[in-house]
This record gives C-alpha cells, sequence and structure tokens, in this order.
C-alpha cells in the first residue's frame, strides 16, 4: 500500500513538472487551435461536395461524418504521445544510462510526463477545439454516456503510449529509428481511423484491423463518444467494446515489458 | 555574374553532397523513410478512390482527373520539399541554439548556404509517389480537350514550375517565423494544414474561399491550377492567380531579407 501511495507520489510529482515545463512553450501548442480546425474544415468542404444531393457513404451521411471527424480530432489531441521519440533520443544519445540510475522505471517516468503534458493539452488544446467545433461548425459533441468515455479515452491513451513505447524500444536494436517510427505512426493513424472511419476499408481489412491495438487508441473512443460500436460487422455493446479494450491495454503492457526486457540486454551505454 | 553563379553552383552541389553523403550513413533509414514520404502522400489519393468507389464523387472531375490533380501536387511537392523545406527546421535548430550567427559568417548568401545544408533525400520518396499516381491517372484522362495537346503540355509544366516556385515561398515564409517562433518546431504543420486545400477542385469552394486560396494563400496554384491547364479547361482565374503566387514569392523574399537584418541572435 506504501508502496502504491510512493509511486502516486512521483507519478504527479513527475507530471506536475512536465506540466511546468511544457506551459513554459505555450505557442508550442496553440498551433493545434489553427492546424486542428484547418484539418476539420477541409473535411467538411470536401463531405459537402462529396455528399451535397444527401446520399450516405459507408453508412455514414455528412452529419454523422462531421461527427466521426470533430470526435477523431478532439479525441487524437488528448491521447497525442511521442514517447517513442523520447525513448530513442535517450537510448542514441546515451544519456539513458541515467535514467537506469533512477529509483523508477522508465516506462512509469514516461507515462507520468506523458500525463503532465496532455494535462495541459487538454485545457489548452482539447477544450478550445470542441468549443470552436461547437461555435463555428455547429458540432456539440457530448459523450453518449460520460463514464465509459471516460474510461475509454484513459485506456486509448494508455494504448497509444504502450505501442509507441514498444515502438521506442527498437532503438536498443537500430541505430537509427526515424523512419521505422514515422512508417509505423503512419499505419498505426491508418489502422486507428484517424484519415478515414474504418467502416470504410474493406471488409476483410476490417477483420483484421479488429484484432490489432490500433484501434482501440482512437476509433474505439470515437465510436463510444458517439454511442454506437461496430466494425467488420461485429457490433459490440459500449462495456463490451470498453472492456476489449483493457484487455488490449494488458497485451501491450506485457508486449512492451517483453521488449523492454530483450531490449535491456543489449544496451552497452554510449552507443547502445 | 556568370563567375558568381557557376561559384555559388559550386558550393551548392558541395554541400548538398556534404548533406546526402550524411544521410548516407544510415541507408536502411533513408530507404524506410523514403516509403513513409511515398505512402503519407498517398493518403488522399487512397481516399479520393474509396470515395469514388462508393459512388460518390467531385462534381465535374472523373475520378482519373481527380488523382490526376493530386498527383501534380504531389510531383511539385517531390520536387521542392527535398531541397527547400529542410531549411525550416535547420533555422529553427540554429536560431534556437545560437549558432545561426555561424553562418552570416560565411562569405556566400545565407540563403544558399541554408538550403545546401538542409537537403532531405527522403522527400524524393514524394516525388516517386507522386510520379508514380500521374502515370496511373494520365492515360485515363483527354490532354489538352480541344485545344493542342503539346500547348497543354506546355503550359502544365510552366505552371508545375511556378508550383515549386511557390512552394519554396511557403518554406521561406516558414523558416522567417522561425526567427520570430524561437524554437517552434511544429511550423511546417501550418503549411501542410493550409496546402490540404490543394489536393481538391475548386468546384468544391465558395467564392470567398477560392478568393483567398488564389490570391492571399496562392494554394490554388499548387495543384488545381497546373492540372486545370493540362486538362484543356483553364480556370478564368489563371492569369491573376500565377501574378498573385509572383508576388507571394517576392514579398516573402522581401521579408526574409528584413528577418536577417533584423535578426539579433539568441532569440532572433
Amino acid at each position: 500500500m506504501n508502496r502504491l501511495l510512493a509511486a502516486w507520489r512521483s507519478t504527479c510529482a513527475i507530471a506536475y513538472a512536465t506540466y511546468q515545463e511544457w506551459a513554459a512553450y505555450r505557442s508550442h501548442m496553440l498551433i493545434s487551435l489553427f492546424i486542428g480546425p484547418t484539418y476539420f474544415l477541409v473535411q467538411v468542404v470536401i463531405w459537402q461536395a462529396l455528399l451535397a444531393d444527401g446520399g450516405t457513404i459507408g453508412g455514414y451521411d455528412r452529419t454523422a461524418l462531421m461527427s466521426y471527424y470533430g470526435a477523431v480530432l478532439i479525441v487524437s489531441t488528448l491521447v497525442f504521445d511521442f514517447a517513442d521519440w523520447n525513448l530513442q533520443m535517450l537510448i542514441r544519445s546515451g544519456k539513458f544510462l541515467t535514467v537506469l540510475l533512477r529509483p523508477m522505471s522508465h516506462r512509469g517516468f514516461a507515462l507520468s510526463q506523458k500525463l503532465g503534458h496532455r494535462c495541459l493539452g487538454l485545457w489548452m488544446e482539447a477544450l478550445p477545439i470542441w468549443l470552436i467545433l461547437w461555435l463555428v461548425f455547429s458540432i456539440r459533441l457530448v459523450p453518449a454516456s460520460t463514464g465509459w468515455f471516460v474510461l475509454s479515452l484513459a485506456l486509448g491513451f494508455l494504448i497509444m503510449f504502450l505501442v509507441n513505447y514498444c515502438v521506442g524500444t527498437l532503438a536498443f536494436w537500430l541505430t537509427r529509428t526515424a523512419g521505422a517510427r514515422r512508417l509505423i505512426g503512419f499505419l498505426r493513424d491508418v489502422c486507428a481511423g484517424v484519415f478515414l472511419p474504418l467502416a470504410l476499408f474493406p471488409h476483410e481489412l476490417q477483420q483484421l484491423l479488429f484484432f490489432l491495438p490500433f484501434q482501440f487508441i482512437t476509433y474505439v473512443p470515437v465510436q463510444v463518444l458517439l454511442g454506437h460500436y461496430e466494425l467488420a460487422g461485429i457490433r459490440l455493446g459500449i462495456p463490451e467494446i470498453v472492456g476489449c479494450q483493457a484487455l488490449m491495454a494488458l497485451l501491450m503492457w506485457g508486449l512492451s515489458e517483453l521488449l523492454w526486457r530483450l531490449g535491456i540486454r543489449r544496451f552497452s551505454a554510449a552507443g547502445a | 555574374m556568370i563567375a558568381r553563379l557557376r561559384d555559388g553552383l559550386a558550393v551548392y552541389f558541395c554541400l548538398l553532397r556534404g548533406a546526402l553523403a550524411a544521410r548516407m550513413t544510415d541507408r536502411a533509414d533513408l530507404g524506410i523513410s523514403m516509403i513513409i514520404m511515398l505512402l503519407a502522400d498517398l493518403v488522399v489519393p487512397l481516399t479520393t478512390l474509396l470515395v469514388y468507389q462508393h459512388g460518390a464523387g467531385f462534381t465535374g472531375w472523373q475520378r482519373d482527373e481527380a488523382l490526376l490533380l493530386q498527383a501534380t501536387f504531389l510531383i511539385a511537392k517531390g520536387i521542392a520539399f527535398p531541397f527547400c523545406f529542410g531549411m525550416i527546421w535547420t533555422t529553427t535548430e540554429l536560431v534556437r541554439e545560437g549558432t545561426f550567427e555561424l553562418l552570416l559568417l560565411k562569405p556566400r548568401s545565407t540563403l544558399l548556404l541554408l538550403l545546401g545544408h538542409s537537403f532531405q533525400p527522403e522527400d524524393t520518396g514524394k516525388l516517386l509517389g507522386g510520379i508514380a499516381l500521374f502515370c496511373l491517372a494520365l492515360p485515363n484522362v483527354t490532354i489538352g480537350a480541344d485545344a493542342d495537346s503539346s500547348a497543354a503540355l506546355l503550359g502544365f509544366a510552366a505552371l508545375l514550375l511556378l508550383a515549386v516556385l511557390t512552394l519554396f515561398g511557403f518554406a521561406l515564409l516558414m523558416t522567417c517565423l522561425s526567427f520570430v517562433w524561437i524554437g517552434n518546431s511544429r511550423l511546417q504543420e501550418i503549411f501542410d494544414a493550409v496546402s490540404a486545400f490543394a489536393l481538391y477542385p475548386h468546384g468544391i469552394f465558395t467564392r470567398s474561399a477560392l478568393g483567398w486560396l488564389t490570391w492571399v494563400i496562392p494554394v490554388s496554384v499548387l495543384g488545381y491550377l497546373p492540372a486545370s491547364v493540362l486538362l484543356g479547361r483553364p480556370d478564368p482565374a489563371l492569369p491573376l492567380a500565377v501574378g498573385g503566387a509572383l508576388c507571394f514569392v517576392l514579398v516573402v523574399i522581401g521579408l526574409w531579407r528584413m528577418m536577417l537584418a533584423r535578426y539579433a541572435s539568441a532569440g532572433g
């Protein structure tokens, strides 16, 4: 119990320090208020033109698509992460050695950092974007069930971190991971439904995506927010899909632990 | 004059070789990066394919015509990005570290040195993607429509050149911003967001949006205008758009000179 309490205190302290550190670079985050709504505006214009006659595409009409992209914008802002970049930078530069000397696991440390970073992102990026969507585009995103959405979002946040952390551990084996990280990051976003709703993908691909961790990062929280879930013809209730999400988070935790243990054996400081 | 030009080119190619050699030390990473550059820019064309497959589409534009427009933008990006866009990140880092002065001390044009130092070979992946898409779409469209096809091709080439020049203007504008917005690594994202409008035909935009995209932020020259000339249906706003794009580049060059003159080290 005491250990748990101490870990929680460390988490809060690291999260707060990260929050303060990033608060010094507010303009860095404020750019999101321009970029996010601009991309959204592009989607509005495109789908307005494509579905001008009131048609549907993959079961989505224009309003449903706008709600989907609005929800994607909010969810991807909240789960945003760059743990992969951080970890590979530490390994590549040799600074990772100092991390090993700390009385805390690096994964816990990095997760705490992400928590602080996204707490700042919540009110500096997500809330203003939510307001812009409501006031400018008349899209008022209210979760169908707030409790389930918060839980799903927290799990999406964790899975995003763990996927990225696994990618970051590639630096134990590769000298330079920029290309691999970009490639995996791109596939992650495609498979998470960031660019296009997964329902528009070919059926066989949807079946494959159901078993991969990526849909649980963005697509599932978005569907939970919107109040229904379906992929590859599999229709699940909200508690069921959030349960699957929790299972995936556990699996990813195990995978990150395995990769960490294998990778740490290869680390020899100053050049990994 | 010719001697100076030759000297400048010699310096530029020397820097280019250096940048390429440095990047070649991690060949596997370079290869993967090129693939990702190719794939990332093919998302929109793939979306277009999916949309047309589902029976929807942009009014007045056949599937392959829409793909041709997007391929044109990718080709322009594929030429401009490797040679110009690296300077945004380079300048951001140099200004943040306070080492930009080292470039200013050298007896050559700062812009030339920056461009040479910042060559990004992985971005040629965009060019490969653009060319592949262009080759895929071209056989299924009518070049020049009723007009002379060679004239359409010439017009297309000239406008593609203008698109590359305009992209250089955008890169230089972002570089200028890095003097004011110290250490902001997200400057290029601003361009990425704005240029997303360049991937679609003009018919989908409102009149006021068209005005903005043609004369204020010259995005239409990046894809739509060259493609529409190639398809033999040039936009009536073409001459004004060309003028707007040239003005944009000139204004940005003026801004660059002003920023260099105002640069006061360690924080701009």
